[in-house]
């Protein structure tokens, strides 16, 4: 035998050391970044987790019992720190944080201009901003990390406060504004631009309640060089009709690539990048799986404000995407979905199973009209039956807006409210309110702060429904005990289960019987 | 073996001192009643070099005993008739017959008349005749592997002797690695198995036919699956990893159990403590199997020998569910708004499973001349599932030879084993088996609805999601593996001085599979598969082996010394490739019409290990032995500067029974034979992923823009740490050997302890490094030890014969320390890798019964006055608090019992009466537990599935003294959840495991039908198990992985196989 018998080199992958050369290395290890945050199944924005998750603990929508214990235990504050859902989401937010640092650790080793690598560390800033923004927001206190384990003691870290969570947030959103582009070209729409770490550091600010900061940060975005608007038809903000519109501050990409039968959560070759929401939320008439249903508070919510006489509609224009509901019990006419195969009454019908899971029944109250459905995210649009099948012929390529200008337009109006500057804050709930065909506002209808973060409330309610915010907005305006009082009172199902710790989501098991420094949320104690 | 030389001048010594004196001249042994031998005369003798007759017909002469050899073994009886010299004069011819206990004749045999020199062996029909000097004369009829007979002469007539099968043949060889020894100077702990005793022609696979055989070997079934392996753990879990034994196959050491033929065995030795195996260092932590294949004797005609079976399989157990009728009218009742029965009712367990025959053919040839023997066989099985649409065959060829003459000894063996079959497919919906399936798809739901486009599947109605129609699974997932190997291996020996041997051994081996996984298009309701689709795959594994040995055996006086020094050099390589491709046209089976959809993917290994070994043994007067071995292995799967690992061993033995004292004592008339041994040693496992300390890089971690996809890569940080090294275990063995009754019982005991330090754990790593996989570390202590016990007892009366065999094993694991990090991680969830634990213990929160009324609830109360369990209603589970901090969270997972049985047994019997041969194997396992995951799915009453009828007993007002709990689709105590111990199930089972019953037809009829030997049997598999269990078979075994052990997740089950075989032999 040859003396150099046993040494072996991997023949599978190209190793450490042939990597952070091109620039193709670096696009590649931020794109890898990106992965995780854009899966479509697990993780924060995954249609089977953190969307299901987080809208689910909102007053808007009721979730049926029976389906996956980890998803109705979170719908019904039951949750543990062995919850699965929020442990992905967990998890798949760290390994994105866990390739940010190695990207910004090594970035200098490759060789490209300055200026590419400087907008590439911006990329890469943000990702991990809104990684600890998201960690902050649901889990509060967590581990800061930021740079790459460089010892077996470095993989074990303990919790920061989460003020300091949001503070790093906060500088990597900064950093990013400062490095990233106002414009992408058009292949490379969908990655990040300045505006969108701007619309997320103003984020950051108002939940940290910096109003000062978060009104001149979002400010920002009203004026040159930037163009958002708000786009003139409200559904294409959720379809694939006009995607990349001037609404969309930033999105995740889906697109007919990849095996849409392939396994889920799986980062390979042949991974899906569809969109998978219709499946879970669709009704089973249009081949989802049909798992929440709005409450009467949300048609209520939606109902208050009729449109004036003469209008194409009767409601408010956002709720004939948002909901579907036969048309002819408020005198209108009536319509067909899925390609004209279904009608309301198909949709409703199939629907029943579920429904009656709700449990106590006295929940909802679907006598008479009271019958309505979701319609928003699903493919009802789309002309196909069975649409919402992802394991159809044609699942749905829709992107997922993260960021959408309508949402920046709310907060500012929040943090301008908040600085007491209420005519500002008017302004920018009335351009929501035209999109939306409802008359304008004046000061004299909301004459102080209550009456304009009521008016905020209801318009987010309405106009960001099942976006991932009611629930972040309920936990910042109400007390646990004061959103206890708010859920009896809608009918919220779970609420007797509601205490302090639901805020926040528990370090998850895996974490805690791993990781010998970090200690369990105080509230999960 | 020639007569040795013997030389002695005694005086008025007693028999027993001439006997230590001829032993310690010669290899002969004597056996004889040692109350007998003290009756013997004092003697008086002085020879110089003669044979060990003249000395023994000197010593003999005026005894009232006599004597008689069989091989090297003297046989010392009471004489019963007149001593030779008395007789000379009168002759008679006898006529007889030798045949084996079946009936069969055996060629070669001795026969002799006791006390005399008259000696004959029989023919090839076994057929000898003899002068004898009277009718009292006393035959001695002996052949290698049976006892001797000792019979009175008849006159007249053909005398028909049937031999016994030899229980402890003192002159046994036993194979060890690198060699043979004698098994008298056995030091270490080996268990040798003849496979004549595993009903072979009956059992389907090698490991199946083990089970419960052999004390301190653990083998558990995987699957029911036709073709499936099972599980082999000697002494316990030591690791969190790779824990099987090697195996090696006529010393090749790349062998599997699962391509090899039951009936091409001769015999298997487990090596179980460190001292037999740790000459195979760095792979034998899990012990090691050798296996020798059959060869063919010297000096024999050509044999033929045909086995034929035919069995019959089935699922001896189905699951209570709820029929169409009970289902409606209960989920209609808790909120379910389905249609009315209109008279579906699906048993979907009767749609998936089906009786299945087994068809196996099997023919040998086996012979030999002076300088040549061979073996040559072939088979075929073919095995139907139990579950539609899944089959296994496999075909088998082997050959083998020796030949040697003067210096040399050159050979070979050949193995060519070809497989292929259906596999059971992954269930349709990623969470359930399609044995899962079969139970919660509602009774309601058709199997067939033409409406559902393609396929015409039967599917769930709204409001059930997520459930698979199994019979479309089953029909629509075509799955299909084939594979092929290929193992040689050929050697020379060289005697070149004395007893000195060089030895060259190679060995190749070439695995090739392809798997073809296609998807019909179909619809069962839940997924719509619109356009067929593909998924191959192909690999290329092979090996070779090259070893260099020289062997030493020198006999000076009473002093036996050998030794051994080698080489090996072993490489193994890999080569795999697979593809996949969706939205082939309907009608199309390869890839190549449709371009778009497809992907690829591989990967290529290369493992390499070099080693020296050595070994020295000792013996004294076949009194005291003692044996040590070395090895020093190198292997590529470390980091550089960390390739080699040393394995030393250390073993001694006492054989009490040959000391003069013994002799002289009253306890060697009832105990023959005492010997007491132990040894100590360290053996190492090298079983990590390949490539584990290089940090290579992770493709496809991608991202998507208006653009389309960019491919995403990142280092992916999960390698291990560059100073891994091996795994080394500790093993510490006492043992005791010893025969009663003149042979007819044997006992073998063993203590063991085992201690695996450095154990390589894949360390699950917080969540927050962010970091993919689990790098291996070198991070723990597991400690097993136990003892073994197996005792054999058989006998003859008449016609009737009998052997009876009883093995047991005490186990104790536990992780006993964990060497990074705080030392207090955990590994695994539901089942941990705990200090202080067994590898694998369930940890659960444990139920203490049904809260019967609210003011029970009300009373349940933390220390701080706050109710334990605010959400509970009556009809709930009753959680333990047990970390008492007032509220039932994950913190209450407690310690609730090992998956690892305590105790495991087996009885086998074997009974012969005239014709008919009867055998039993009784197995059975103590102590363990089972979760019970397929039980969560059909009770835990949260989604609209079917379900178990205990569900029926569900707690209710009415029914308050109902263990089970409420119906409640909401839940909200978490009576489902799944890490309480209600799924948690005492694994504990006995079972009949093999029951056979065999008739050998009489030799006069097979001559007339011109056969040698025509034997049929009716055996039966898995007949019957007694247990608690509530799933369909307490024997799930485990895939490998410690922490999934005795974890149900609704696999195939096991079957029960009623056989038909015939055996003819030429």
């Amino acid at each position: 035998c040859k003396k150099d018998f046993l040494k072996t080199t991997n023949p599978n992958k190209i190793t450490e050391e042939q990597f952070w050369k091109t620039e193709a290395d670096l696009k590649s290890a931020v794109a890898s970044v990106y992965s995780l945050l854009r899966q479509p199944l697990y993780g924060y924005w995954g249609a089977f987790t953190g969307i299901q998750n987080i809208n689910s603990l909102g007053d808007d929508v009721l979730t049926f019992p029976g389906g996956e214990a980890a998803t109705t235990n979170i719908a019904l504050f039951t949750n543990e720190a062995t919850n699965s859902d929020a442990s992905s989401t967990f998890s798949s937010l760290y390994k994105s944080i866990y390739r940010a640092n190695l990207v910004l650790a090594n970035a200098d080793k490759v060789e490209v201009s300055d200026d590419l690598k400087k907008s590439y560390i911006a990329e890469t800033k943000f990702l991990r901003g809104l990684c600890y923004f998201t960690l902050a927001s649901n889990f509060g206190d967590v581990p800061l990390i930021i740079a790459p384990a460089k010892t077996a003691d470095d993989q074990f870290m303990p919790s920061k406060p989460v003020a300091e969570v949001y503070a790093q947030a906060i500088s990597d959103f900064t950093d990013a504004q400062n490095g990233l582009p106002t414009t992408r070209p058009s292949a490379d729409l969908g990655r990040a631009t300045s505006g969108a770490a701007i619309a997320y550091l103003g984020k950051a600010y108002l939940y940290t309640k910096d109003y000062q900061k978060a009104e001149t940060t979002l400010a920002l975005l009203n004026t040159a060089p930037y163009a958002y608007d708000l786009i003139s038809e409200y559904s294409e903000n959720f379809t694939d009709k006009n995607e990349f519109n001037k609404e969309a501050v930033f999105q995740w990409v889906y697109g007919p690539f990849g095996d849409p039968y392939g396994p889920w959560g799986v980062e390979g070759a042949n991974s899906p990048m569809y969109n998978y929401l219709p499946q879970l939320i669709g009704p089973p008439a249009g081949g989802g799986w049909f798992k929440y249903v709005p409450t009467n508070y949300l048609i209520n919510q939606f109902m208050l404000e009729k449109r004036p006489a003469g209008s194409d509609t009767k409601f408010d224009k956002r709720m004939y995407y948002t909901l579907s509901w036969k048309r002819s019990n408020f005198g209108e006419t009536d319509i067909t979905w899925y390609g004209g195969t279904k009608t309301f009454d198909d949709l409703w019908a199939s629907a029943q199973a579920n429904i009656s899971k709700i449990d106590p029944k006295s929940l909802l109250d679907i006598s008479g009209t009271n019958q309505f459905l979701i319609n928003k995210f699903t493919n009802g649009w789309s002309g196909k039956e069975s649409a919402d099948n992802y394991w159809s012929a044609t699942p749905s390529t829709a992107n997922n807006v993260i960021m959408r200008y309508a949402e920046v337009l709310l907060m500012h109006a929040e943090a301008a409210a908040q600085n007491g500057d209420l005519a500002k804050a008017i302004a920018d709930i009335n351009r929501i309110r035209v999109r939306a065909g409802l008359p304008e506002k004046t000061g004299a209808n909301l004459p102080d702060l209550t009456s304009v973060m009521n008016e905020i409330s209801h318009q987010k309610l309405l106009e960001m429904f099942f976006e991932q915010n009611r629930w972040q907005d309920l936990k910042r305006w109400y007390t646990p005990a004061q959103l206890k009082v708010h859920f009896m009172e809608t009918n919220k199902q779970g609420a007797q289960y509601l205490q302090p710790r639901n805020y926040v989501f528990p370090i998850p098991t895996a974490e805690l019987q791993t990781n010998n420094k970090i200690e369990q949320n105080p509230l999960w104690r | 073996t020639k007569a040795q030389k013997i030389s002695l001048s005694e005086k008025n010594a007693s028999l027993e001192t001439i006997i230590r004196k001829i032993r310690s001249q010669t290899s002969y042994y004597f056996i004889g009643n040692t109350d007998l031998i003290r009756k013997a005369n004092l003697i008086n003798i002085n020879i110089k070099n003669a044979s060990i007759e003249d000395a023994l017909n000197q010593c003999f002469l005026n005894q009232p005993l006599a004597y008689s050899i069989v091989d090297k073994t003297v046989v010392i009886k009471t004489r019963t008739i007149l001593s030779l010299s008395e007789i000379i004069g009168q002759k008679i011819l006898i006529k007889g017959k030798v045949t084996d206990e079946n009936g069969t004749s055996l060629t070669g045999a001795s026969v002799k008349i006791e006390g005399t020199a008259i000696a004959a062996t029989t023919n090839q029909n076994g057929e000898f005749q003899l002068d004898v000097p009277d009718n009292g004369a006393i035959l001695l009829v002996s052949y290698v592997g049976y006892e001797v007979a000792r019979i009175k002469v008849q006159e007249g007539g053909v005398m028909n002797i049937r031999l016994k099968p030899q229980l402890r043949d003192l002159t046994e060889v036993v194979v060890i690695g690198y060699g043979t020894k004698r098994k008298t100077e056995i030091t270490s702990s080996i268990a040798s198995v003849n496979v004549n005793e595993l009903s072979a022609n009956a059992s389907n696979n090698v490991t199946d036919a083990l089970q419960g055989r052999v004390a301190g070997v653990s083998i558990e079934s995987s699957t029911g699956a036709p073709g499936s392996k099972s599980n082999i753990t000697i002494r316990g879990t030591g690791t969190l990893g790779a824990n099987g034994p090697l195996v090696v196959i006529d010393g090749m050491p790349f062998g599997s159990l699962d391509g090899l033929n039951p009936s091409d065995i001769q015999n298997i030795e487990v090596l179980k403590d460190a001292a037999a195996a740790s000459i195979y260092g760095s792979r034998a932590a899990g012990g090691v199997i050798l296996v020798t294949t059959k060869l063919g004797r010297k000096n024999t005609e050509p044999k033929v020998q045909f086995n034929a079976v035919y069995s019959s399989q089935s699922i001896a157990k189905r699951m209570d569910v709820l029929d169409g009728e009970q289902w409606t009218k209960l989920l209609n009742s808790v909120g379910g708004n389905f249609p009315a029965y209109n008279g579906t009712n699906t048993n979907w367990q009767n749609e998936i499973f089906r009786n299945a025959p087994i068809y196996k053919a099997n023919a040998d040839v086996t012979g030999g001349s002076e300088h040549f023997q061979y073996s040559l066989s072939g088979s075929y099985l073919n095995q139907k599932g139990t579950i539609v649409k899944t089959d296994f065959n496999s075909a088998n060829f082997r050959a083998k030879s020796v030949y040697e003459k003067g210096r040399i000894r050159i050979g070979e063996t050949f193995i060519y084993n070809k497989t292929g079959g259906r596999t059971l497919p992954p269930g349709g919906d990623q969470s359930h088996s399609n044995i899962l399936s079969a139970l919660i798809v509602p009774p309601t739901v058709p199997v067939y609805n033409p409406a559902n486009q393609p396929g015409g599947w039967g599917g769930v109605n709204s409001g059930m999601k997520n459930l698979s129609n199994p019979v479309a699974i089953l029909n629509s997932s075509d799955y299909r593996n084939n594979n092929s190997s290929v193992t040689a291996d050929v050697f020379a020996e060289i005697r070149l001085i004395d007893q000195l041997k060089y030895k060259i051994n190679g060995a190749i081996s070439e695995n090739r599979g392809f798997g073809n996984n296609y998807d019909f298009a179909y619809n069962d309701g839940n997924v719509i598969l619109a356009k067929p689709r593909l998924s191959q795959s192909s690999g290329v594994s092979s090996s070779w082996l090259l070893e260099h040995t020289l062997s030493y055996d020198k006999k000076i006086g009473l002093h036996n010394i050998s030794l051994l020094a080698g080489f090996t050099a072993q490489k193994d390589t890999s080569n795999n490739f697979n593809a996949n491709g969706n939205n082939l046209p309907n009608g199309v089976y390869s890839f190549g019409s449709e371009k778009s959809n497809q992907s690829v993917g591989g990967d290529l290994a290369d493992v390499r290990r070099k080693s020296l070994i050595g070994r020295v043994s000792y013996s004294y007067d076949s009194r005291y032995m003692i044996s040590g071995s070395i090895r020093r292995d190198g292997s590529s799967k470390f980091g550089e500067g960390y390739y080699y690992g040393v394995f030393p061993a250390l073993s001694a033995g006492w054989n009490i029974s040959n000391e003069k004292f013994y002799g002289n004592s009253g306890v060697s008339a009832f105990m023959n034979s005492l010997k007491i041994r132990g040894s100590i040693g360290l053996l190492g496992n090298d079983q990590i992923p390949n490539y584990s300390t290089i940090n290579g890089i992770s493709n496809n971690l991608s991202f998507a823009t208006n653009g389309g996809v960019i491919v995403g890569s990142i280092p992916s940080g999960n390698a291990s740490p560059q100073n891994l090294r091996w795994e080394e275990s500790k093993s510490v063995d006492a043992g005791l050997d010893a025969t009663f009754l003149n042979g007819k019982m044997s006992l073998v005991f063993d203590w063991f302890n085992k201690t695996a330090s450095g154990v390589l754990l894949a360390v699950p790593i917080p969540l927050s490094t962010g970091i993919s996989g689990t790098p291996t570390v070198n991070a723990g202590t597991i400690n097993n030890k136990g003892i073994e016990l197996a005792l054999d007892y058989s006998d003859a009366a008449g016609d009737f014969s009998y052997k009876i065999g009883w093995n047991m094993t005490t186990m104790r694991n536990r992780m006993t320390a964990i060497t990074i990090g705080s030392g207090n991680q955990e590994f695994g969830d539901l089942e941990r890798a705990k200090v202080g634990n067994p590898i694998g213990s369930f940890f659960l929160i444990k139920t203490d019964g049904i809260f019967k009324t609210q003011a029970e609830i009300d009373a349940y109360k933390g220390s701080s006055g706050q109710k334990i369990q605010p959400n509970a209603s009556p009809g709930d589970i009753k959680f333990v608090d047990f970390d008492n901090n007032g509220k039932i969270d994950n913190n209450d997972q407690q310690y609730s019992g090992s998956p690892i049985p305590t105790l495991e047994t087996g009885i086998a019997a074997t009974l012969g009466w005239r014709n008919f041969d009867f055998n039993l194997l009784v197995q059975g396992v103590f102590g363990n537990k089972i979760y019970n995951g397929g039980r969560i799915w059909t009770e835990q009453m949260t989604a609209y599935t079917n379900l178990s009828t205990s569900v029926l007993n569900a707690w209710t007002p009415e029914n308050s003294n109902s263990n089970f709990p409420r119906f409640t689709l909401a839940d909200v105590n978490l009576n489902s959840r799944g890490n309480s111990d209600r799924w948690l199930e005492n694994g504990a089972y006995v079972r009949v495991k093999r029951l056979e019953l065999g008739y050998t037809v009489g030799e006069d009829i097979a001559k007339q039908l011109n056969v040698g030997k025509i034997r049929a049997y009716l055996s039966g598999q898995n007949l019957f198990t007694f247990s608690k269990y509530k799933g369909y078979n307490p024997d799930l075994g485990n895939d490998g992985n410690p922490l999934n052990r005795g974890f149900d997740s609704g696999g195939y089950p096991l079957q029960r196989i009623v056989s038909v075989g015939l055996n003819v032999s030429f």
